[in-house]
């Protein structure tokens, strides 16, 4: 049996090389911060610089998809509108949109990606603000911060293959198994990223 | 060290995850599965599930067995590599249709 034909289904929205560095990179930059917070919580105090490779890892991979995605638009300077309403200036989110989800997820675990880094500079003895040591577990406020974290850097590594399948394009849209197949996909190379 | 092995074994248990993962994606793709009987389909085949995860899942045993690190590493730059070409595939074969 042959395929459909492709007038079966929506324009392909053109995503090439730029995307699909994306996709991978996301997937390691939120894998790392997850697995960086699940060894923080729960493993051995001896591990805890195999942690900070993690969030020292997932912040400037983050910026890197933020301005792979900015690259990809037609019109890269007017990526905010991805986030906020032109004429309001409120922000501009659809929950049902995976996309635009996603826009938000990327920005938020920037910050708190950044703020992880910091957090890590500073409890290895580098950086120039000692105290910030405090935003990285086991502490109350670092807990916070890597829950949140954690939970960001989990969809970020996961949504891709959610936004592939809500799609109605050849293969992203026969399959519920992306977003899972991604996630998998996505932890692992960032644990072996820390590893290489 | 200790931090490193319990990487190999969750990375193992992951490796495995995926390819199960893996096949039951293509078998839910049904005819549309028939997309990949082309150089995408190879490039799954050889790029993503040999190299990326059927070679590295035997490094990491050896690596375990004989604590031998040489291999764990190139282990862990094959998955990166599977990782990599397994979005090539997934996106670009579907652009391609």
């Amino acid at each position: 049996m042959n395929p459909p034909p492709s007038t079966l289904f929506t324009a392909p929205p053109e995503w090439q090389w730029l995307i699909v560095f994306y996709f991978f990179l996301g997937g390691i930059a939120g894998g790392a911060y997850v697995l960086a917070v699940l060894i923080d919580l729960f493993g051995d105090p001896l591990d805890r610089p195999l942690a900070r490779l993690g969030y020292l890892i997932a912040f400037p991979v983050t910026v890197v998809c933020g301005l792979l995605l900015i690259l990809d638009l037609q019109r890269p300077l007017r990526f905010w509108h991805m986030l906020l309403q032109s004429e309001t200036l409120r922000p501009m989110l659809k929950p049902w949109s995976p996309m635009s989800l996603g826009s938000w997820a990327l920005l938020l675990f920037g910050g708190v990606a950044f703020v992880s880094f910091l957090a890590a500079l500073a409890d290895d003895g580098r950086g120039r603000w000692p105290r910030l040591a405090v935003l990285r577990p086991p502490g109350v406020l670092g807990t916070l911060v890597a829950l949140i974290g954690g939970a960001l850097g989990f969809f970020i590594a996961g949504y891709t293959g959610v936004l592939l399948a809500v799609t109605n394009r050849p293969i992203w849209a026969d399959t519920s198994l992306l977003g899972l197949v991604f996630l998998i996909s996505g932890v692992l190379p960032r644990i072996s990223f820390s590893m290489a | 060290m200790t931090g490193l092995h319990a990487l190999e074994r969750f990375d193992s248990l992951m490796l495995v995850l995926e390819l199960i993962a893996l096949v039951a994606l293509v078998v839910s793709l049904g005819s549309m599965a028939r997309v990949w009987l082309s150089a995408w389909g190879a490039l799954l085949a050889v790029g993503v599930i040999a190299l990326g995860i059927v070679v590295p899942l035997v490094l990491y045993r050896r690596s375990l067995r004989l604590g031998d690190l040489s291999s764990s590493t190139v282990a862990a730059v094959l998955v990166l590599v599977g990782g990599f070409l397994l979005r090539v595939v997934i996106i670009l074969s579907s652009e391609g249709v």
